[in-house]
């Protein structure tokens, strides 16, 4: 082995320019690979941190359902397509007792997703996402915000904050600025009609994590959101009717006014208007919000706890009480938001390797011209007593020096650039990159993973580059020793 | 007991659509300790004929004896194993490993066998050829830093590092100055004596045809002329 190594260095310091075109290839690749992967692992781990520990939870329970909804309410991707309306937690209290009895449970806080539009009469209206919370257990599981106008909403009290960057964008197109104090006319199309709901703006709050996402997130009063997505009692619980209301609340609205209904030969006079539906006793308590209803719990478990352990154990625990809810991860809970980010490192991972193949090819080139090359020395080595297996360890020694010297400078360029772009931090003021990337200051870190995925890298070019110049060399007849030259 | 024997060798090549008879059927045996020519011009085939007896070329028809042994059914594997062990090659073009020294070069073959290791015995026989050929104070130099006759001399010792029973050496003066070969001639003729290898050379130089004590000569592909001058 001893020989082989001697000559492959040998080879590959004496043919300099040729060892220099494609260690560059393979440094440069590798250079990038490594940078580009490490600034997407710190970007997802942003993500995941600004995530989990300000908006998510590392669990998040949801009822179950076939489509997919995020902390959000319905899932981004299916943003305009999934009119359904988010399902609501069934036997909340048995959910509840099972994620009290979580060893691991550091807090946990609840939430309603809703979205509707800010009035802004005449100038338009402005989307708003909306999280109905109970501010004293949600702010105190997630420190996401900073007040800077007026206060925090107190629990049980009617009202909204809303994000400083979002009221500016509002002045800005639609030349309407909202005040602290003033009131918020929120209005919301429901499984059950539009609603309107009036609340005071009590708090203008910055987030601590710049999260591009959530600036079009404002917290309202659970029951103010309650109402405007209509959850009123039985979303939450079955309610039983008699045969007679299920018959009028299974009628069609052709129904109500068909031939049967007029009545004749009385006098208008006669009716009394204030009774004329009857017992609305029914309708009335199908009409009053659910205070218990809610569509998500956010669950923090303690430092260094496994949440994918804690996920499979609480949908055990929910499968044999047979709740119908599920625990989901931090991802799932964020939905597209952090979803783009994996997408992006794949679409990056995809280009890296369509280069890969391009470089793999340019090496298998400069290989193959280097075998011709060196055809009367293969065919003198055979000559002299090299069997086949000899010729191929010489020319995959060479390939794999090659690869394997270059690519740890590669690795040694790439960690020295990660190291100067963590000292300097990348500025990022793009809205959608800062959402891809998880943070308006980029600043990667360098990790075993990266180091590990680059190694893989390189001995994947090493291994993949000899196979066709090695069977050429192989093919070289101890002829060539005397024929060529 | 011959130590080379051709048995109605024949060797063709395909040449585009014609068929080219390098070698028509010769049959010959050599005897070890021979210094032997296989003489002839320019296509008369004894560069095939070299290349058949040192095993990197086949005969289409007839037999190719090494110590007794016919080569026809040996596999690559085999071949190599046995041209290793038995042959020992000195090239026109000296065909030296460019990134390997002097030494280097010279125990290169000894790495490629079955007892691959350098032990004393062997360095010291390492040494005694560099002293042979003349190059102890060339050892660490790298064939482009040494002359042709530099080179060929690697060669020899290359060649003879193995102990093999033949040595080929197909035209080993044709790239070098009158002198230069004669020194190299004679070199081969001393170790051809002293350690008793044959020596097989392929050549048209009229001096290696005097001093060889048993001459081939070929035309067009057969044999005219196979005889042992007196007194050689």
């Amino acid at each position: 082995m001893g020989t082989i190594l001697k000559i492959a260095v040998r080879n590959l310091t004496q043919h300099k320019v040729k060892t220099l075109i494609v260690g560059a290839l393979i440094t440069v690749g590798i250079t990038l690979t490594f940078i580009g992967n490490s600034l997407f692992e710190s970007a997802t781990q942003g993500v995941k941190k600004s995530f989990s520990e300000n908006f998510t939870g590392e669990v998040m329970i949801q009822a179950k359902s076939d489509k997919k909804f995020s902390l959000f309410g319905f899932d981004e991707v299916a943003f305009g397509g999934n009119d359904d309306p988010t399902p609501v937690i069934q036997k909340y209290d048995q959910v509840l007792k099972v994620v009290r009895a979580l060893p691991q449970l550091s807090s946990f806080t609840t939430q309603v997703a809703g979205f509707g539009f800010i009035n802004l009469d005449p100038n338009g209206q402005a989307f708003s996402l909306l999280f109905g919370i109970e501010p004293e257990s949600y702010f105190n599981t997630f420190h996401s915000v900073r007040i800077l106008e007026g206060r925090m909403l107190k629990n049980g009290e009617i009202g909204i904050m809303m994000s400083r960057k979002r009221l500016n964008q509002i002045a800005k197109d639609n030349k309407v600025t909202i005040k602290l104090g003033d009131e918020v006319l929120l209005n919301a199309f429901s499984s059950r009609g539009p609603k309107i709901r009036s609340v005071p703006l009590v708090g203008i709050y910055e987030y601590l994590v710049p999260t591009q996402a959530l600036e079009v997130v404002s917290f309202v009063d659970v029951q103010t959101l309650r109402a405007l997505d209509a959850m009123t009692v039985g979303t939450k619980d079955q309610v039983s009717v008699d045969a007679a209301t299920q018959s009028v609340l299974d009628a069609s609205a052709d129904d109500f006014f068909g031939a049967q209904t007029v009545t004749k030969g009385k006098s208008a006079a006669n009716v009394d208007l204030n009774n004329i539906l009857g017992d609305k006793s029914v309708r009335n308590a199908l009409q009053t919000i659910d205070s218990g209803a809610w569509h998500n719990i956010l669950v923090r478990l303690k430092a260094g706890s496994d949440a994918t352990a804690t996920i499979g154990a609480l949908n055990a625990s929910f499968s044999a009480q047979q709740l119908p809810v599920k625990a989901v991860g931090w991802k799932a809970a964020a939905g597209t938001t952090a979803a783009l980010t994996d997408v992006a490192q794949i679409i990056f991972n995809i280009v890296i390797i369509i280069l890969a193949v391009v470089a793999v090819i340019i090496i298998i080139n400069t290989l193959v011209i280097s075998v011709m090359e060196r055809t009367s020395e293969i065919g003198t080595m055979r000559a002299l007593g090299a069997q086949k297996p000899f010729i191929r360890r010489l020319f995959v020694a060479e390939t794999l020096l090659l690869a394997g010297f270059f690519g740890l400078v590669g690795i040694v360029l790439g960690s020295l650039g990660v190291a100067g772009i963590n000292l300097v931090g990348i500025k990022i003021d793009n809205d959608f990159l800062q959402i891809l990337f998880g943070s308006a200051n980029l600043k990667p870190h360098l990790s075993v993973n990266q180091i590990g995925l680059a190694l893989v890298y390189t001995l994947f070019i090493g291994m993949v580059s000899w196979i066709y110049p090695v069977s050429i060399a192989l093919k070289v007849s101890p002829l060539k020793a005397i024929s060529t030259e | 007991m011959s130590i080379v024997e051709l048995k109605d060798a024949k060797k063709f090549y395909a040449l585009g659509k014609t068929t080219v008879e390098a070698v028509k059927g010769v049959s010959f045996q050599i005897e070890q300790g021979d210094f032997i020519s296989i003489a002839g011009p320019s296509g008369s085939g004894k560069s095939t004929i070299l290349n058949m007896i040192g095993l990197i070329d086949t005969p289409t028809e007839g037999e190719v004896f090494i110590q007794g042994q016919s080569v026809r059914l040996l596999k690559d594997r085999e071949l190599t194993r046995l041209r290793h062990d038995t042959i020992g090659f000195i090239f026109q073009s000296f065909n030296l490993i460019p990134v390997l020294t002097t030494r280097e070069n010279i125990e290169f073959p000894l790495l490629l066998g079955k007892d691959n290791k350098l032990t004393k015995e062997r360095r010291d026989y390492i040494d005694f050829l560099i002293e042979e050929v003349g190059l102890a104070d060339r050892q660490k130099n790298r064939p482009n830093e040494l002359s042709g006759g530099q080179r060929q001399r690697v060669a020899i010792a290359r060649a003879l590092v193995t102990k093999p029973v033949i040595v080929l050496a197909d035209e080993p003066t044709a790239n070098l100055d009158s002198a230069t070969g004669d020194a190299i001639l004679q070199l081969m003729k001393k170790v051809n004596r002293d350690l008793k290898t044959t020596f097989i050379f392929s050549t048209h130089d009229a001096k290696i045809v005097d001093l060889a004590d048993h001459i081939i000569r070929l035309k067009d592909g057969l044999v005219t002329e196979n005889y042992k001058p007196v007194g050689v």
